[in-house]
């Protein structure tokens, strides 16, 4: 069960690997990241220069690729990948495949577009402005392609909405996060900038925006692998839905595994979760007095829960750490989005 | 440059490094179901002194720059025993600048000079269209050093590096996002519902919101408001066009009658950004925003994570030379910057002026 994956065998196994990395990096020539000293100071601002004047490479060319999407009263960013207009974007920016929207191009022209597939799991989505091409795009990184930790990259995006007199707005930052499905950079995001490219310094883009949390480093994308993965499939206008494990409680959140528990990204309001007044960025540190230390220990120990039952969470919130009981609920019959891009503000 | 200097950028040990962080962590412990507890906790994350701008990084980055010259010019201005906002030294005989709307009705203003020293100022001059206001140091003896070479500064484009600085030569790190732009007044909010019934001699208050300007002035439901700035108001339409010839962040005095009673209460007045922050729980996620954040002729927007009191303050680009000032903290992504030039004429007319009367 849980409780035994933190034995001392386990442990003890993991401090050799431990070991055995240092060893091998010790080997390799390259001790000065690992003991924590820096860089020398003036090799930062040569860094920087550097950063500068690639990303003033690169900016305008990606400001023309960035569009603006109306939908109803909700309002997303996208990107312009070939000359014949398909657009990548976040799912939640639009709610449903094969529907007309408004794509607002860099120029300020405003043209038609038709809704593709969406992947729900994680969050992409894609769209084909109808118009008459060719239009202004920017490369996408091939398959296989991802970034490293601690790479520069820079984010555009309509944040607020699009601004005639201002334009798509250009943020810098470093890569601190590259999971399978979710990047995460210190690219500030906001609302609006949903569905927005990630670029890398050489102006091909990585990731869409997704989703933030107060903390101003959490800024969350959807890696290009993760369109690359179902590329044929979104492309020709299919939904992707998660395979959910309906076994146990239903609580109602999107979660990630962090350093220190479980990281929610996102709280449906009308689930025991938001009831229980969880909120994003809180992190779940522990289940019943069970402490959470791996990536699927918040899953395993809801598997063994029961609709109904009442459990206690150990929330850490800014500086606070508190216990909060929460009644599980039974899953819904279908997981439903969490509502359109207006009424789920936390999502850029 | 080219674009292939890819190694140039991030020093080579650092690649690889980087490249065996990924490889292992998702290789072996994330992908893996086997219990990789030291890596989970710990390496997920690149740690704060290679984030733009982690504590370290900003360490290194004020050792790097040139102290004297990007150091100087950055004040903690305090109003009584608050710090309320930074201030850019714009002339060696003790004048400086600072954001207008962000120093209270009321208390003695004084620079830090570090530490507990302070060094009195007294308001010279207020310039509305910039909301920037011009300070000079009481103590005529005083020595500052060398404020920022004034010049127009040059055009700031997206993706140009800003150092914001700080008192003691630290610095923020963030990159014009939009090139300058102007940005019209969203208006002024007091945050409350007038009757439309005309009062005796004024306007009758049916509701105060909460955390609003009004609510912070003192102003209660059924207070009877019968003058701004000392002029009569009779109607409710009457006060909202008074109220709308000021910018958000400046201060009026409102009198009132309340039981029978006069009072005068100074009123900072909100900026009506605010309703759609509230409504967009933009400051849910952006921590407290600066009282007028619209209304600027021209402002270059960036991306450095300023907070509210930081205002006031210069920001350099990369090789030192002086861009502008932080006017506004606008969300978590946005701090307007007024370029040198959209005031510093103004301001060095202000400030021979104000010699000239002292010299007579």
């Amino acid at each position: 069960m849980f409780m035994g994956e933190t034995s001392i065998d386990s442990l003890s196994r993991a401090s050799r690997r431990m070991l055995s990395y240092l060893l091998a990096l010790l080997a390799l020539g390259v001790p000065s990241f690992v003991l924590g000293e820096d860089r020398a100071a003036p090799d930062l601002v040569a860094e920087l220069r550097e950063v500068q004047s690639r990303v003033q490479e690169q900016v305008e060319a990606a400001i023309k690729g960035t569009v603006a999407i109306e939908m109803g009263n909700g309002m997303g960013s996208g990107v312009v990948i070939s000359k014949e207009g398909l657009v990548l974007t976040a799912a939640h920016v639009f709610m449903l495949s094969n529907r007309e929207v408004t794509i607002v191009l860099a120029d300020g022209s405003r043209v038609p577009g038709r809704t593709l597939g969406r992947d729900t799991r994680h969050d992409a989505g894609m769209i084909q402005i109808l118009a008459q091409g060719p239009f202004e795009f920017v490369p996408v990184v091939p398959k296989g392609d991802s970034p490293k930790l601690a790479d520069w990259c820079f984010a555009t995006g309509h944040p607020g909405g699009q601004d005639k007199e201002r334009g798509a707005v250009l943020r810098v930052g470093r890569i601190l996060r590259n999971d399978p499905h979710l990047l995460q950079t210190d690219c500030e995001l906001i609302g609006g900038d949903s569905g927005g490219p990630l670029f890398d310094l050489e102006g091909r883009v990585i990731g869409i925006h997704t989703s933030i949390s107060p903390d101003a480093d959490d800024n969350f994308h959807v890696p290009l692998g993760t369109y690359h993965e179902n590329w044929a499939a979104l492309a020709a206008g299919e939904s992707i839905k998660p395979q959910m494990l309906k076994r146990g409680g239903f609580v109602g959140i999107r979660s990630i595994w962090r350093d220190d528990g479980q990281f929610i990204l996102e709280v449906n309001p009308k689930s025991p979760a938001g009831r229980a007044g969880l909120r994003n960025g809180d992190v779940i540190r522990s289940v019943d007095g069970n402490a959470l230390q791996t990536a699927r220990g918040f899953q395993r120990l809801l598997r063994d829960t029961e609709p109904g039952e009442i459990i206690r969470l150990e929330l850490a919130r800014e500086d606070s750490v508190f216990e909060q009981p929460l009644r599980l609920g039974s899953w819904p019959a279908r997981r439903r989005p969490l509502g359109p891009p207006s009424s789920a503000p936390q999502r850029p | 440059m080219t674009r292939h200097r890819r190694q140039s950028i991030i020093p080579a040990g650092q690649v690889l490094v980087t490249l065996c962080f990924s490889a292992f962590l998702f290789g072996t412990a994330a992908h893996s179901q086997r219990p990789g507890f030291l890596f989970e906790t710990s390496r997920h994350t690149i740690p704060d002194k290679h984030r733009t701008n982690g504590d370290e990084h900003l360490e290194a980055l004020a050792a790097a720059t040139d102290r004297e010259r990007t150091g100087r010019g950055a004040y903690a201005l305090f109003a009584g025993s608050e710090r309320v906002a930074l201030a850019t030294l714009v002339d060696k005989n003790g004048y400086f600048l600072t954001k207008s709307s962000a120093l209270p009705p009321q208390g003695d203003l004084a620079i830090s000079l570090g530490g507990a020293s302070r060094s009195a100022v007294v308001m010279v001059k207020t310039f509305r269209n910039t909301d920037l206001a011009l300070l000079r140091a009481v103590n005529p003896n005083q020595t500052w050093s060398d404020p920022p070479a004034k010049s127009d500064g040059p055009a700031s484009e997206r993706g140009q590096w800003l150092l914001s600085t700080r008192p003691g030569g630290r610095v923020a790190l963030g990159v014009v996002g939009s090139p300058a732009r102007a940005v019209k007044s969203a208006g002024p909010a007091i945050g409350v519902s007038l009757d439309e019934r005309v009062d005796a001699g004024g306007v009758r208050v049916m509701e105060v919101f909460k955390n609003s300007a009004a609510d912070s002035a003192g102003i209660r439901r059924g207070d009877l408001i019968t003058r701004l700035n000392g002029d009569p108001v009779a109607s409710r339409v009457g006060l909202i066009d008074r109220v709308r010839t000021f910018y958000p962040g400046e201060t009026i005095e409102v009198a009132l009658i309340r039981d029978g009673q006069k009072k005068h209460l100074p009123l900072v007045l909100g900026d009506r950004s605010v309703f759609d922050d509230t409504f967009e729980r933009i400051t849910d996620v952006s921590g407290r925003l600066s009282r007028r954040k619209t209304g600027f002729a021209s402002v270059v927007q960036h991306d450095t994570p300023l907070e509210w009191k930081e205002m006031g303050g210069p920001a350099f680009d990369l090789d030192g030379r002086w861009i502008g000032i932080n006017v506004a903290r606008v969300n978590r992504l946005a701090t307007y910057l007024l370029p040198t030039k959209a005031f510093l004429a103004e301001v060095e007319k202000a400030i021979s002026a104000d010699a000239g009367k002292r010299q007579r």
